[in-house]
C-alpha cells in the first residue's frame, strides 16, 4: 500500500484505492499498466481478498526465526488446527471451507512441521457424516496428524464413530526428547437418562456452550490413572506437553471453560520442571500459568468466543475484538514451537492479522518480558 | 358372449361422469378466485409468523377477578390464558406459528416451556418492584394511579419475563431464527455476551451509518445465519431485543460507545 493512502481512515483508503484502480483501467496503456497492477494489488490486500500465504508467512517467518534464534537450535515445530465445528457440507459450507483454508495454510508452510495437532471439536453435532467430512479434509495434510477429541465429537454416539476413524482418544508419544500426552478431558456425568433425552438431544445440549442442563467437564478417575502411569517413567526434568480439550484449570463454569478435577491433574504434573498444557475449546488467545505449568489456548477455524465475563487469567493479553463483518476474523490456526530446552512458544496465526507470539519467556517472567501486543479494542 | 349395446353403454358412462365433471369444473372456477387467496395466506403464514394479538394490560387486569389469583403463579397464568380463550382472543404463548415447530417429527414446545428454558439458560431476572407495594396505608396519598397490589407486580413480572424467555428460546434455536445453515446467535454470543445492547444506537463503521441493535441483529441473520431478515415489529425480533437488553442488566447505558 502506497503512503498516499495511509493518512486516511480505512474506508476512505479502500474507497480511494478503488477510484484510482477504475480510473487507471479507463486509460490503461503499457506505461501505466504496472501502476494499475500495483493499485489493484493494494486494493485486494486491503479488503482481505489475498490469502495470508502472501504477506503473513513472511512476517511470521521473521517472528519464528527470532523465536528460534532466542531459544537456540535443536527445537522443532508443530502446527495446530482446532475447533472446526463442521456441519455436513450441504448444510454449511463456511465451516468446511475454513478448515480447508487451515489445511492449505499448514501445507503451504515452507518448512513442514514435525506433526500437525488437531485440538478437538471436529464436528458440530457429532454426526458420522460430519466426522467423515473432517477426516477427509484432514487427510489432505502433508505432515502426520495427531488428533484429540472434543465434546462435540463425542456425545452423539459416545465417541463410536470418532474412535473408528482416529483410534483411541488418549495417546502419548516421545519426540526429540519431549514427552507428549493427550487425554480425554470432556467427560460429563450422566444428565440425559433422567431427562429421557435422545442421543441427538443430548448432543445438542452439550453443543450449547451456555446450556446449564449439562454437567461440568471432568478428566475422571480412570483417565487420571492412565496419565499417572503414562508419566511414571518420565524423569522430573523431562519436558512434558499435555493436550486436553478443556482448559485444565477453572476459568468460567457457566460456559464449561472449566475442568472439575483440574487440581488433581495439576498435582500429577507438579513434579515436572517444564510442563505445558495445550487446550482447545475456548476459541481465543488464552494464556495462563499455575505453578510451573504453562497453559495455552488454541484458535478455532469456525468462530471466536467472547472472553468470559469473570475469571480471566492475569497473564492473558487478550486478542483484539473480532470483526463481526469478516467471517474469518478472530479465527485461525497456528504453531507450537518447542525449543531445544523443552519450553514451548505459542504462535496464534489469526487470519488477516499479524501473528501473535506468546513466548515461554513471557510466562516465566510473569509477564515482564516480551509481552504480546496490546489489542486496539478491548472487550465490552 | 353377449353383444354390447354401444348406445346404452355410452349414455351410462356420460351420466356416470356428469357429477365428476361438475365437481372438477366448480373447483377450477373457485381456484381462480378464493382458492388462490387461501393458498397465498398459507404461504404468508408459513414464512411470516403471525403476530400474537396484544391485549391492552387494562383489559387483562379487569378480566382477572380476585378469586382466581392465588398464590401459585403458574395457576394464575393458566387461568389468565383460559379467560383469554373464553373471550375469544388468541392464545399468545403458543409457539405453533414458527416454521418447523408443528412438524410431527420434531418435539414441540411443552406447556412448561418457560420453566424449561430458564433451566437451560441463564436469564437475568427483571427488576424487583416490591418497594412499590410495601408502603403502609397511612403513608399513601389515596391516588388511583400508583396504587398497585402484589398481584399487579406478579403480572408485570410474568409478562415481562415471558417475552425475555421467548427471546432466549429464539436466540438459541436455529430453526426459529430461520437460519439455513444451522447457525444460531448463541454460537458466537453465549449468554448474549458480545451483543452489548447498551451501546446502541451507534455509528456502525462497517455499515457506514448509525445502527440500532436490530440492524446488527438483522445483519447477523442475513450473513452468518443466512436467514431472512426480520421486520422491526416481527414478534421474534421484539423478543430477541428484549432478551439481549435483559442480559445487559446493570451495564450503564451509553449509546454510541465503541
Amino acid at each position: 500500500m502506497s503512503s498516499k493512502y495511509r493518512r486516511a481512515n480505512l474506508e476512505t483508503q479502500v474507497e480511494q484505492e478503488r477510484v484510482d484502480f477504475f480510473q487507471g483501467l479507463k486509460n490503461l496503456d503499457r506505461r501505466s499498466f504496472l501502476k494499475v497492477a500495483a493499485a489493484s494489488f493494494g486494493a485486494a490486500a486491503s479488503v482481505g481478498m489475498l490469502s495470508n500465504g502472501m504477506f503473513q508467512t513472511i512476517q511470521f517467518a521473521n517472528a519464528q526465526d527470532e523465536a528460534m534464534a532466542e531459544n537456540g537450535s535443536g527445537g522443532f515445530k508443530i502446527a495446530y488446527i482446532s475447533d472446526s465445528h463442521l456441519y455436513v457440507k450441504e448444510k454449511n459450507d463456511r465451516f468446511a471451507n475454513a478448515l480447508m483454508r487451515a489445511v492449505q495454510d499448514v501445507n503451504a508452510l515452507e518448512e513442514q512441521p514435525d506433526f500437525v495437532f488437531y485440538g478437538g471439536d471436529l464436528a458440530q453435532l457429532g454426526q458420522p457424516e460430519e466426522l467423515q467430512l473432517g477426516y477427509d479434509i484432514l487427510s489432505e495434510l502433508k505432515a502426520p496428524l495427531k488428533i484429540m477429541v472434543g465434546e462435540h465429537d463425542w456425545y452423539f454416539d459416545m465417541g463410536e464413530k470418532w474412535k473408528s476413524l482416529f483410534g483411541s482418544p488418549n495417546w502419548s508419544l516421545d519426540h526429540k526428547g519431549v514427552h507428549f500426552s493427550c487425554i480425554m478431558s470432556v467427560l460429563e456425568e450422566d444428565f440425559w437418562t433422567e431427562r429421557g433425552l435422545t442421543p441427538f438431544e443430548r448432543m445438542q445440549t452439550v453443543a450449547g456452550l451456555d446450556n446449564h442442563c449439562q454437567r461440568p467437564f471432568t478428566v475422571g478417575e480412570e483417565m487420571r490413572q492412565w496419565l499417572k502411569d503414562d508419566l511414571a517413567n518420565c524423569p522430573d526434568n523431562q519436558p512434558i506437553v499435555l493436550f486436553s480439550h478443556s482448559p485444565l484449570y477453572q476459568l468460567y463454569k457457566d460456559w464449561n471453560f472449566w475442568t472439575e478435577d483440574a487440581d488433581e491433574v495439576q498435582e500429577i504434573l507438579s513434579r515436572f520442571e517444564k510442563v505445558t498444557v495445550i487446550h482447545g475449546h475456548t476459541h481465543q488467545l488464552l494464556t495462563n500459568k499455575i505453578g510451573n505449568i504453562h497453559f495455552h489456548g488454541l484458535l478455532s477455524t469456525a468462530w471466536p468466543w467472547p472472553y468470559a465475563p469473570q475469571g480471566m487469567p492475569e497473564l492473558t493479553v487478550p486478542m483484539n475484538r473480532s470483526d463481526p463483518f469478516n467471517s474469518a476474523d478472530g479465527c485461525g490456526n497456528g504453531d507450537i514451537l518447542v525449543s531445544a530446552d523443552g519450553l514451548v512458544d505459542k504462535v496464534y496465526k489469526i487470519w488477516n492479522r499479524k501473528p501473535i507470539l506468546v513466548s515461554a519467556a513471557f510466562l516465566n517472567s510473569e509477564g515482564e518480558e516480551s509481552r504480546p501486543p496490546r489489542p486496539n479494542l478491548p472487550s465490552y | 358372449m353377449q353383444k354390447i349395446n354401444w348406445k346404452t353403454f355410452l349414455t351410462g358412462v356420460a351420466f356416470g361422469m356428469a357429477p365428476l365433471l361438475f365437481w372438477a369444473l366448480s373447483h377450477l372456477m373457485i381456484d381462480s378466485s378464493e382458492a388462490q387467496t387461501i393458498r397465498y395466506r398459507r404461504v404468508i403464514q408459513k414464512y411470516q409468523p403471525a403476530r400474537p394479538q396484544t391485549n391492552p394490560t387494562s383489559t387483562l387486569v379487569t378480566q382477572v377477578s380476585s378469586d382466581s389469583l392465588n398464590q401459585n403463579a403458574e395457576s394464575q397464568q393458566e387461568s389468565l390464558i383460559k379467560r383469554k380463550a373464553e373471550a375469544g382472543q388468541e392464545e399468545t404463548i403458543t409457539m405453533k406459528p414458527f416454521p418447523g415447530s408443528d412438524s410431527q417429527w420434531k418435539r414441540g414446545f411443552s406447556k412448561h416451556w418457560i420453566a424449561e428454558e430458564k433451566e437451560r439458560h441463564m436469564i437475568k431476572p427483571p427488576a424487583d418492584n416490591k418497594a412499590i407495594v410495601n408502603i403502609t396505608d397511612s403513608q399513601k396519598e389515596g391516588d388511583t394511579y400508583g396504587n398497585y397490589t402484589e398481584k399487579d407486580l406478579l403480572l408485570w413480572e410474568k409478562e415481562t419475563e415471558r417475552l425475555v424467555v421467548e427471546g432466549s428460546l429464539i436466540f438459541h434455536n436455529a430453526d426459529l431464527l430461520g437460519s439455513t445453515n444451522g447457525t444460531s446467535c448463541d454460537m458466537c454470543h453465549p449468554d448474549a455476551e458480545g451483543t452489548h445492547a447498551e451501546t446502541y444506537p451507534k455509528y456502525q463503521v462497517q455499515l457506514g451509518r448509525a445502527a440500532l441493535l436490530r440492524d446488527m441483529a438483522n445483519w447477523c441473520l442475513e450473513n452468518p445465519c443466512r436467514a431472512e431478515p426480520m421486520s422491526g415489529d416481527d414478534h421474534r425480533m421484539r423478543a430477541l431485543e428484549a432478551y439481549m437488553q435483559a442480559q445487559r442488566t446493570g451495564k450503564p447505558m451509553k449509546y454510541g460507545k465503541h
